[in-house]
C-alpha cells in the first residue's frame, strides 16, 4: 500500500494539516524535476507551489489508481509544459519526431557550477554529469531524468508523457549512450 | 555488425534487468561472442554506476523553508473559490483569465439582458405608458439618479477591475498606478453621498446598498499606504471577492439595461399605436 494513502485520504476530507504533511514529503522531489525539466531554480520554484495548488484542487479526484507520487509528477511534468508554452518555446508539446526538439539553448543555466565542492573529485564528477546532462535535448534529458533520478517505471513514464514505450526505451537509451560518450571523454581529461 | 544492431534493442532492458528470460538467454549468447557489444555494454554500466554520483540541484533553503507559508494563504483562495460557485465563477475571472474573460462575459450578460428585455419584458414596457402625468417630474428625477448612479458603478467597476487583476507574485509594481488609482478612488467615494440622497425611491435602495458597498472599498484603495501595499491590496481584494461585488455590478446593470430596453419598447409602442 502506498505510504500516502492514510495522509491523502485525510487530506481528500480536507485535513489541512494532511495536505501539508503531502507538501513536506514531496516539496524537494517536485523541486529536483521541476528544475531538470526547466533547468531554471525561479521556474522551478513557481512550478513547485502551481504543482500543490493544483493538486490540492483536484485532491479529491485522485482514486489512487497509481501511485501518487506518479500523479504528483505527472502534475509537474504538465506544469513544467504548460510554464514553456506561455514563455514560447517548448519542451516537446507530444510530438513523437525527435527531430522537432528543440536543443538546450543559452536558458541552460547552471546554478550548482558555483559550488566550491567542484574542486574536489566529487565536485569535478558532478560537474562534467551536468554538463553532460546538459547536452541531452530537452526530450532525452525529461525522459532520462524521470526514469534514473526520479524513480519512475518506463510504464509511468510513458502514461506520464502520452509516448509509445518503445520510444520511451529508445530515447532513454540514446540518452544513456550520449552520456557515455561525453563523460568517457571528460575521464581523458583527468 | 547488422546483428549487433538487433542486440542493441536488449541493451536497454538488460541495464535495467528488464529483460525476460528468453531475452535474457538469447542476450547473453551474443554479449558471450561479440567482444564489441561486450565492451560496449560494460561501458553502458560503467556510465550507470558513474551517473549514480549524480547529486540533484539543491533547492534554496529558505525557499523550503517558506515553502508552506508562501502556499497556504494561495490555497485560502483557491478553497474559497471551490466553496462558492459565485466565487468561483469571480475566482475564473479575477485570477486566471483577467480582463478578457470579463470584457467577453459583460457583453455575454449585456446581450442577454437584451434578448430578455427585447422578448419578454416587452410588455412591462407597454405599463409605463401608464405613468401619470403629476408623476412624470418624479420619474425624470428618478432616471436621473438612477443614469448618474450607473455612470459611477461603471467608473468604480474599471478601477477595480485594475486593482483585483494586479497579481503581486506575477505583474511588475510599475504596472499599477496606485497614487492615480487612489485619487480616483477619493474622488468617488466623495461623490457617493450625493448619489445616495438622491436613491429615495424603494426601487433604488438596491443601487443605494451597491453604492454604499463600492463607497466602502473605494475608501479603503483611497487610504492605501504609498509604500508596503500589497497587503492592502490583497485585502481591498479579498473584500471584493467576498462581498461578490462585481455580481451585483453585472445584476446591476442588467437591469439598467432591461429598463432601458422596456423605455424604448413603450415608446415604439407609443408611436405604432399614433400611426
Amino acid at each position: 500500500m502506498d505510504k500516502d494513502t492514510e495522509i491523502i485520504r485525510r487530506a481528500q476530507n480536507g485535513d489541512l494539516n494532511a495536505f501539508r504533511e503531502l507538501v513536506d514529503e514531496h516539496k524537494r522531489n517536485v523541486y529536483y524535476l521541476a528544475f531538470d525539466l526547466t533547468r531554471n531554480r525561479e521556474d522551478a520554484e513557481d512550478v513547485s507551489q502551481d504543482v500543490f495548488l493544483k493538486v490540492f484542487r483536484s485532491l479529491k479526484d485522485f482514486r489512487g489508481d497509481a501511485k501518487f507520487s506518479s500523479w504528483l509528477y505527472r502534475i509537474t511534468v504538465n506544469t513544467c509544459l504548460s510554464l514553456k508554452s506561455r514563455k514560447s518555446y517548448t519542451i516537446m508539446q507530444g510530438s513523437e519526431n525527435l527531430e522537432e526538439m528543440i536543443d538546450t539553448g543559452s536558458e541552460m543555466s547552471n546554478p550548482g557550477n558555483t559550488n566550491p565542492e567542484s574542486q574536489t573529485e566529487a565536485g569535478f564528477i558532478q560537474k562534467n554529469i551536468d554538463k553532460a546532462i546538459e547536452k541531452l535535448s530537452k526530450r532525452e534529458r525529461t525522459i532520462f531524468i524521470m526514469r534514473n533520478y526520479s524513480g519512475l517505471s518506463f510504464g509511468e513514464i510513458v502514461k506520464i508523457l502520452k509516448l509509445r514505450p518503445g520510444t520511451v526505451r529508445s530515447v532513454n537509451f540514446k540518452a544513456l549512450e550520449k552520456l557515455r560518450k561525453e563523460l568517457a571523454f571528460y575521464k581523458d581529461e583527468i | 555488425m547488422k546483428d549487433c544492431k538487433n542486440y542493441e534493442r536488449l541493451f536497454e532492458k538488460a541495464l535495467y534487468n528488464e529483460l525476460t528470460h528468453t531475452e535474457e538467454k538469447i542476450f547473453m549468447e551474443h554479449i558471450n561472442s561479440c567482444s564489441s557489444c561486450r565492451l560496449k555494454y560494460q561501458e553502458l554500466q560503467e556510465t550507470l554506476v558513474e551517473l549514480k554520483k549524480y547529486k540533484r540541484h539543491e533547492p534554496d533553503e529558505d525557499f523550503m523553508n517558506s515553502f508552506w507559508k508562501t502556499l497556504q494563504p494561495k490555497l485560502a483562495v483557491k478553497e474559497r473559490a471551490q466553496e462558492n460557485p459565485w466565487s468561483k465563477l469571480l475566482f475564473f475571472l479575477r485570477g486566471e483569465f483577467k480582463w478578457k474573460y470579463q470584457l467577453a462575459g459583460g457583453i455575454a450578460i449585456l446581450v442577454i439582458g437584451l434578448f430578455i428585455g427585447k422578448y419578454f419584458l416587452a410588455e412591462r414596457g407597454e405599463e409605463n405608458q401608464a405613468v401619470s402625468t403629476d408623476k412624470s417630474e418624479l420619474a425624470v428625477d428618478e432616471a436621473k439618479a438612477n443614469l448618474d448612479a450607473a455612470k459611477y458603478i461603471e467608473k468604480s467597476k474599471i478601477l477595480l477591475l485594475g486593482i483585483v487583476n494586479f497579481d503581486p507574485s506575477k505583474d511588475d509594481a510599475g504596472t499599477i498606478n496606485l497614487p492615480h488609482m487612489k485619487n480616483i478612488s477619493k474622488q468617488l467615494a466623495n461623490e457617493a453621498p450625493a448619489l445616495k440622497s438622491d436613491l429615495t425611491e424603494p426601487s433604488q435602495q438596491q443601487l443605494k446598498r451597491l453604492i454604499s458597498n463600492l463607497q466602502l472599498i473605494l475608501l479603503q484603495i483611497a487610504n492605501l499606504e504609498e509604500k508596503n501595499n500589497l497587503d492592502g491590496i490583497e485585502l481591498i481584494k479579498e473584500g471584493v471577492n467576498s462581498q461578490n461585488i462585481f455580481l451585483k455590478i453585472n445584476i446591476q446593470q442588467l437591469q439598467e439595461s432591461n429598463k432601458s430596453i422596456n423605455k424604448q419598447n413603450s415608446k415604439a409602442g407609443k408611436e405604432n399605436k399614433n400611426i
